[in-house]
């Protein structure tokens, strides 16, 4: 009799520790769920990237023509579009003072460069979901502005339809004098 | 709806951009191509120490025109002086700050929110305009922020409180605040080249 009450005294306990149990797979399966949701929204986040394949120079008279190659690829689960395209130079002055200039990228009168290998990047680009589109940029400034002045580096910042940015940088931009030499490259 | 003001903290890229710009001298210019020849005050403000100002005009001249932010405001410690903070966001990035003597500068502070523009020219202690005319200047929009009418009771109120402290009782410091405000307004509303537009 007292061999049967002790055991009926157990059965309790047993029940809450299986309880226990399932509430721990329940919230590990909940946990599991949220950690999925959350990367879901994290792969639907605005995510460009950027390749730089090239950067062309080519100087006329009055002005310095920058053509650059690029890739832009959408790794999120967004579509996504490119609102803008500035070329960040960074420069030092005459006077020794390090400054920072956006020129916003031209699609007119930039035949200077020749070839069709590829199309131009224009802004507004649309770029689906785990896409990549590649395409020329250009950009061109006065050659009175960074005259007297020795240009660091460059950064194109590519602005998406969300406002987010994403740049790439080179230091290295080829001079060209006539097309083919893009072409060899 | 009413606008409240607020303590704010505000960061810079230099310490030099915290410091209010030297205003050294202003003046208004009405032309037939911009902001439909509007008055549109000046101020020339000593560059001598910010290289960055006199870049972004440079700069400026060969490029399409840039973007800028504006916010009207009042820093610690100063408040007889409004000061209109301007933050460059291209093609130079940069932060300005302008601060006006509500009493002795008030009538720039009220041009540049009749017109919602100021040109901004660098320059050093002594520059006039007359002799500067040829000198680079770009023209900031300042768009309507809701300060007008905040404006219109900072500003009757500090001139009430100066001439009431040149002599003037209560009464007639505030018929002559009202008629000075007037005649600012009058001569900031003129239009020189109206009839040959």
């Amino acid at each position: 009799m007292s061999d049967q009450s002790n055991l009926l005294n157990w059965v309790p306990a047993i029940a809450a520790w299986i309880g226990a149990f399932f509430a721990y797979l329940n919230a590990r399966r909940s946990n599991r769920a949220l950690r999925l949701t959350e990367q879901q929204e994290e792969r639907r986040k605005p995510n460009l990237v950027l390749y730089l394949q090239g950067g062309y120079l080519c100087k006329t008279d009055e002005e310095r023509v920058y053509m650059f190659l690029l890739s832009v690829s959408n790794l999120s689960d967004t579509d996504n579009a490119v609102a803008r395209n500035d070329l960040r130079i960074e420069y030092r002055t005459a006077f020794n003072f390090s400054a920072t200039v956006d020129i916003p990228s031209v699609s007119q009168g930039i035949d200077i460069f020749g070839g069709e290998s590829h199309s131009t990047l224009e802004t507004g680009v649309k770029i689906e979901a785990h896409q990549t589109v590649v395409g020329k940029v250009f950009f061109r400034l006065n050659k009175a502005m960074l005259q007297d002045c020795a240009v660091d580096s460059y950064i194109i910042v590519v602005t998406d339809t969300h406002g987010k940015r994403t740049s790439v940088a080179t230091s290295l931009v080829q001079e060209v004098f006539d097309e083919t030499e893009i072409e060899k490259g | 709806m009413k606008l409240k003001s607020r303590k704010a903290k505000i960061s810079t890229k230099h310490p030099r951009e915290a410091c209010p710009a030297k205003i050294v001298s202003d003046a208004a210019i009405a032309t037939v191509n911009v902001g439909e020849g509007r008055m549109i005050p000046l101020v020339i403000i000593d560059t001598s120490d910010r290289p960055d100002i006199e870049e972004l005009v440079r700069v400026q001249e060969h490029l399409p025109s840039g973007d800028v932010s504006v916010q009207w405001g009042s820093l610690e410690d100063s408040p007889k002086f409004v000061a209109l903070l301007i933050k460059f966001i291209r093609p130079v990035g940069a932060f300005l700050v302008l601060n006006f003597d509500i009493v002795k500068q008030g009538v720039i502070v009220d041009q540049i929110l009749l017109s919602k523009a100021i040109y901004l020219q660098p320059g050093q202690e002594g520059d006039r305009f007359a002799n500067t005319m040829d000198v680079k200047k770009i023209l900031i929009e300042v768009p309507e922020t809701g300060f007008s009418n905040t404006w219109d009771k900072i500003l009757f109120k500090h001139l009430v409180k100066d001439f009431r402290e040149k002599g003037l009782p209560k009464y007639q410091a505030k018929e002559a605040t009202k008629g000075v405000i007037e005649e600012w307004r009058k001569f900031g509303k003129l239009r020189p080249w109206e009839n040959q537009t």
